[in-house]
């Protein structure tokens, strides 16, 4: 493996890491303490 | 010529909103749809909607603001001539709405959470939103055109599906498109009480020779891609068979409903379906033999300038869906969907394996076989429903049982605790799926976007501000928003619709021509009425 490779793969193995950190914030920010109790007050939101 | 070169179209969002007051339950369907009406109207520059004055509202931008007949709030966009300015209107509905629930939720400190989202489906109460879209057509018919463009908005779903997950079953099914499950016919009139894949309603909304195609299975996207791709391949395969439907000759579906549902539960996207000559074909495929009857017109010059990047990024999108699907999980809505929630999955230590358990546990047949015959449930055992739940887990854990899983685990408290967890597992990935979304940095999709891990972006869609104040720079919904915009500043009252506005002395602007960019007002004649339904 050339440096150029070992560089390239460093990057997308960081470029990974930062979706799933991405990805866990995003649904930990979405998420409530308490869905079940969320959908049910929800649950008059229009809709068919 | 120009004008027949243009193709127009427009699209409608659907919101689900709802408010949770501070003791965690839910505030009045009434209260929260009449509140956001209140502070739409207070906020807005608006000319009231003809058929409800009260309830509805054209803005500055040539859209329309309303609470619709389903019980909804919904956002039309103006008339446009581009995907571009299609996908600009649609995300400025999306701020409008947006800086509307913000004035909502300022007026109503007594409600914790306002909560606004652009969603498919709410797979726990079984509702459905979605989003039609209106094309003009020159020379068919809706009802004629329908068995031409049928297998093409089948098989769009690979790219135009929201994903989500399966109403139809108990269990956890991702679908690529969660609307699926909810069409039950191929063309009707009516939208409300049937779900067609479009809509066979005659109602043009302009002079003749002008007729309007009403799309009735869209879902609302996130991903400006996703919405690009359905409204400009849309836009381009209803012109080519308007001009002659003939051209998809071989392409009709033996069962149009039965196909959509196949295609959506396949994120493979290699599912093959049956067409009525007996060939069988892949959503891909179809897709792609739409594209190369819209390629083959590219030379002939009477498709829009954008027709050529339209269809360079719909190859593009088929080409990666055809290498790898999960290739698109940066870019189109339900591939990104389906990586977040499989990492949501993983997150809580369950692998595909066990959910497949879990979904033969949980499917009616299972726990038919496995409740108890017409005997009450044993004490502490809670309600008749989770008592079957209960003993379906058995079925759930029975695999563990020969692979030397600890007798400790195999205790009716372990069982009950492994339900207890599929329940609550359940239970979040459903309002992730719904707060998908959710406007405001909540939405699992906007806060994925804010932190630069989406590549939706599609360039020359920008201009977001003044499109939620102004109309586009052509044909009848810039005259309609210029309108809009002098009476509401003049304080002239005036009612309005989508093919012409009346003033208070009864004198009307005629917009029935789509293209018309001249202000023409005239006593009102005998024939001319002024159209809001959408």
């Amino acid at each position: 493996v050339n440096d150029d490779d070992a560089a390239a793969n460093l990057e997308r193995l960081r470029g990974a890491a930062r979706l799933l950190a991405a990805t866990d914030e995003a649904i930990r920010r979405a998420l409530s303490n308490d869905s079940e109790r969320f959908l049910r007050a929800a649950r008059q939101q229009g809709g068919q | 010529v120009e004008c027949e070169r243009r193709c127009l179209f427009g699209s409608e969002t659907e919101y689900a909103l709802a408010a949770v007051q501070a003791d965690g339950g839910g505030a009045s369907h009434s209260d929260v749809h009449r509140g956001f009406m209140a502070s739409a109207r207070a906020m807005l520059p608006h000319l009231p909607d003809l058929t409800a004055p009260g309830d509805g509202m054209f803005l500055t931008n040539g859209g329309r603001l309303y609470y619709d007949s389903g019980l909804r709030i919904e956002y039309a966009t103006p008339e446009v001539t581009d995907p571009a300015d299609l996908v600009r209107y649609v995300r400025a509905g999306d701020s409008i709405v947006a800086d509307v629930v913000r004035h909502l939720k300022a007026a109503r400190p007594d409600w914790r959470e306002v909560f606004c989202s652009r969603t498919g489906v709410d797979s726990m109460h079984r509702t459905a939103w979605g989003t039609h879209e209106s094309v003009l057509l020159r020379w068919c018919s809706p009802q004629a055109i329908g068995e031409a463009l049928t297998p093409f908005l089948v098989s769009r779903i690979v790219y135009a599906g929201c994903g989500g997950f399966d109403v139809r079953r108990r269990g956890l099914r991702f679908l690529v498109s969660p609307r699926a499950a909810f069409i039950t016919c191929a063309v009707s009139a009516d939208t409300t009480r049937q779900r067609p894949i479009h809509s066979s309603r005659d109602e043009p909304l302009a002079r003749q020779p002008y007729r309007r195609l009403h799309i009735a299975c869209g879902e609302p996207l996130c991903s400006d891609v996703g919405l690009y791709l359905r409204a400009g391949a849309t836009a381009l395969v209803v012109r080519v068979l308007d001009r002659d439907r003939g051209v998809a000759a071989g392409l009709t579906l033996e069962d149009p409903v039965a196909a959509l549902h196949a295609i959506a539960e396949d994120p493979a996207c290699r599912r093959r379906v049956r067409m009525a000559n007996g060939r069988r074909l892949s959503a891909l495929e179809i897709q792609r033999t739409y594209l190369e009857l819209v390629e083959v017109q590219l030379a002939t010059g009477w498709l829009p300038d954008w027709a050529e990047e339209v269809c360079r990024c719909w190859r593009s999108a088929l080409d990666g869906l055809s290498e790898d699907p999960m290739s698109q999980s940066h870019t189109l809505d339900w591939a990104i969907k389906r990586a977040v929630y499989q990492r949501f999955l993983e997150q809580q230590g369950i692998d595909q394996q066990e959910w497949q358990r879990i979904n033969r546990a949980l499917n009616p047949a299972a726990l038919r076989r496995v409740a108890p015959p017409r005997r009450p449930p044993p004490a502490g055992a809670g309600d008749e429903p989770s008592h079957g739940w209960i003993r379906a887990i058995a079925e759930i854990v029975a695999p563990w049982r020969s692979a030397g899983v600890p007798a400790e685990r195999r205790s009716a408290a372990a069982e009950r605790s492994a339900l207890e967890r599929a329940r609550a597992c359940r239970a979040r990935l459903f309002e992730l799926d719904l707060r998908w979304g959710e406007l405001g940095p909540r939405g699992v999709f906007e806060s994925l976007d804010a932190q630069g891990c989406l590549q939706h972006r599609v360039e020359g869609c920008d201009g977001l501000e003044r499109a939620k104040a102004l109309p586009p720079p052509t044909g009848r919904a810039h005259v309609r928003g210029e309108v809009v915009r002098r009476f509401s500043t003049e304080k002239r009252p005036g009612i309005c619709g989508w093919d012409a506005i009346r003033d208070v002395n009864g004198v009307v602007l005629d917009l029935s021509d789509p293209f018309g960019e001249r202000e023409h007002w005239s006593p009102v004649g005998p024939g001319l009425a002024v159209s809001g339904s959408s």
